[in-house]
């Protein structure tokens, strides 16, 4: 009888085949169904949300003011506020993170003391936001004084998104294989320039992705507000560019409700008729909104790097 | 390789790590022969401790092709990056003893290590094109160092393709991207994106070892022809290619030259046992 390398006849090996063959159709099977259901879930949720709420949506209810006791109130307000935090927010964290990044992926020396800090980073980015919330409360509220401002929201949300955002735009830069780092250096140019010019440039598909992610939790993010932005949108105009004007906009040191808030707000303690028109129609707009930006910020990042690295 | 030479091999370790001197024969360079390079005494250790050069002392000729061969793990590599000051760049690596450039001590304090490096180029064993255009990966470096005239780059991107033929290849297609080359094309836009920095010493590590033989074959003669203007120290663990293309040749054991000459003689008529020992194949 003819045997194969390890001693077993033809017929056996056969059947080893015929055998795994199956087992590897099963478990693509039980995978696909893995992914399939998660997939409906995640669309059955997002679908029902906009489906649920988008009948609301009318250009009155997107830039009217909202009510406190009568219905037919809107979220024009609260959709500027969610807007300018996250501006001011991510003003504030993008180039803090990209530089504690880029200190930590290629100048910090390998110690303990970095090693320590990492680990620091990695554990804030789990910290629950509610402490986030309450820490920005007692500190920036009340120590510092700032009472419930965009200023103390704008800081607690950085608090909150920092250490997700260093994390993520360093290993996206420590990605980049070390020889690239070397082809620089053996051209004569500085770390510097070679982080600027080399690495940045091939992580950047790694580095937005990271913003957008974060952007979407911070544009959504309610518990670290509730007690440092506030949960009352006065008023604003627009046009009021005096910095120092409780009615300006633009004025840093007002409250300011978000979406988010005002979804948690109106369900919890709101006494308006049309609670569930407005907390629908709300969620709707804010899950339109992450959706949005998701593709337009990856389609821009995609562009970009295809700008910058040729591909 | 039999039980009996793997202890052998073992032991000739120990031996050489035991006592300071082995037996060595490192060829003079004549009188008036001029050096573009040379180290004196070169120690070199890792995290601090672990030495891995021992007191190297080696000189390189103007416009020869020098290759640097022995065993894996050998320092071929370590004493190459310590030419153009590279080890610099690894925490708790030092290295002590004058690295000679043009008769200047390179190995000082006050020394502007991205000077060096644009007079002392590398190309490195992985293929590392930048992810950009072909164009862009030539261009960069000079422009980075202030060259920003457009019709100058446009004239280094073609004659340094050309020298690294490359030319013929991608001259159609300079703005595409470098990855879609092949690995031993992407190893020519390196050398030539080291050739466009105008150096006058090109070190290579194992610069073929990740190729086919064909690319292989393409880079040795392209290197041929690099030797009237460049000085070229190349590592190579292919000691068939050290005899095809290299005037002289350094034989390194554990950290140690053993034997540094010309390389035709070397090769037929070895000075050290432990050379002779590895040409024919005693250890690898
Ligand atoms: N960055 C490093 N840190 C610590 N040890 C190293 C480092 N690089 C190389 N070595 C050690 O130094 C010795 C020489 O390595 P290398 O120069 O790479 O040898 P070769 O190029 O001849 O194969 C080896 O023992 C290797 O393990
Ligand atoms: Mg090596």
């Amino acid at each position: 009888m003819e045997t194969m390398n390890h001693g077993a006849t033809i017929e056996q090996r056969k059947a080893q085949i015929a055998k795994s063959k199956r087992s590897d159709k099963i478990a693509t099977g039980v995978l696909t169904a893995i992914v399939v259901l998660i997939s409906v879930v995640l669309v059955a949720i997002v679908g029902y949300i906009i489906v649920g709420g988008l009948p609301h949506l009318s250009w009155d209810f997107l830039t009217s003011e909202s009510e406190s006791f009568r219905a037919g109130g809107g979220i024009g307000p609260q959709i500027f506020n969610s807007f300018y935090l996250l501006f001011l927010t991510m003003l504030v964290s993008i180039p803090l993170s990209l530089g504690a990044a880029i200190y930590l992926s290629q100048y910090a020396p390998q110690n303990k003391v970095t090693d320590f800090i990492k680990t620091i980073i990695e554990t804030l980015s789990s910290l629950p936001s509610i402490v986030v919330g309450l820490f920005g409360y007692l500190l920036f509220v009340l120590y510092f004084g700032w009472g419930f401002s965009i200023l103390s929201g704008a800081i607690a949300l950085t608090m909150f998104n920092l250490p997700i955002m260093v994390r993520v735009i360093q290993q996206s830069l420590e990605a980049v294989p070390a020889y690239q780092r070397d082809a620089g250096l053996a051209l004569g140019l500085t770390r510097w320039e070679t982080t600027l010019h080399i690495l940045i440039p091939e992580a950047l598909a790694g580095i937005i992705t990271g913003i957008i992610l974060s952007a979407g939790r911070v544009y959504g993010e309610a518990a670290a507000l509730i007690y440092t932005a506030g949960q009352t949108a006065p008023e604003i105009d627009l046009l009021n560019f005096d910095l120092t004007d409780p009615r300006s906009a633009w004025n840093v040191m007002r409250p300011a409700e978000t979406l988010a808030v005002h979804i948690w707000k109106v369900n919890s303690e709101g006494v308006i008729p049309d609670i569930d028109v407005v907390a629908a129609g709300t969620a709707a707009f804010l899950m339109i909104c992450v959706v949005i930006f998701n593709i337009a910020a990856r389609f821009i990042g995609g562009r970009i790097h295809k700008k910058v690295t040729a591909q | 390789m039999s039980m009996q030479t793997e202890t052998q091999n073992k032991e000739t370790l120990e031996h050489l790590k035991d006592t300071q001197a082995p037996s060595t024969y490192i060829e003079q360079i004549p009188e008036g022969v001029s050096a573009v390079m040379e180290t004196q005494g070169l120690n070199l250790f890792y995290n601090k401790t672990k030495q891995a050069l021992k007191d190297v002392s080696l000189s390189f000729r103007r416009n020869e092709i020098t290759a640097l061969i022995g065993p894996s793990g050998c320092g071929k590599s370590t004493y190459l990056r310590c030419l153009n000051l590279m080890n610099r760049e690894i925490p708790n690596c030092v290295f002590e003893g004058p690295i000679l450039y043009n008769g200047k001590d390179i190995n000082t304090k006050d020394v502007d290590v991205y000077e060096v490096r644009k007079h002392i180029g590398m190309v490195f064993q992985q293929p590392n094109p930048f992810a950009k255009s072909i164009y862009e990966n030539i261009a960069f470096g000079p422009r980075m160092h202030g060259r920003k005239d457009k019709n100058y780059l446009n004239e280094l991107v073609e004659t340094s393709l050309k020298r690294a033929a490359l030319w013929d290849e991608v001259k159609d297609n300079l703005d595409k991207s470098a990855y879609e080359l092949s690995g031993g094309q992407q190893q020519r836009l390196c050398i030539a994106r080291t050739i466009a920095m105008k150096p006058d010493v090109i070190l290579m590590d194992e610069p073929c070892s990740a190729l086919d033989p064909i690319s292989t074959k393409k880079i040795e003669e392209l290197m041929n022809g690099l030797k009237e203007d460049y000085t070229i120290i190349i590592v190579t663990h292919n000691m068939e290619q050290a005899k095809r293309v290299a005037d002289y040749t350094a034989f390194f054991y554990v950290g140690n030259l053993i034997e540094y000459g010309n390389t035709a003689n070397m090769f037929s008529n070895p000075q050290t046992p432990l050379l002779s020992d590895y040409l024919t194949g005693r250890f690898s």
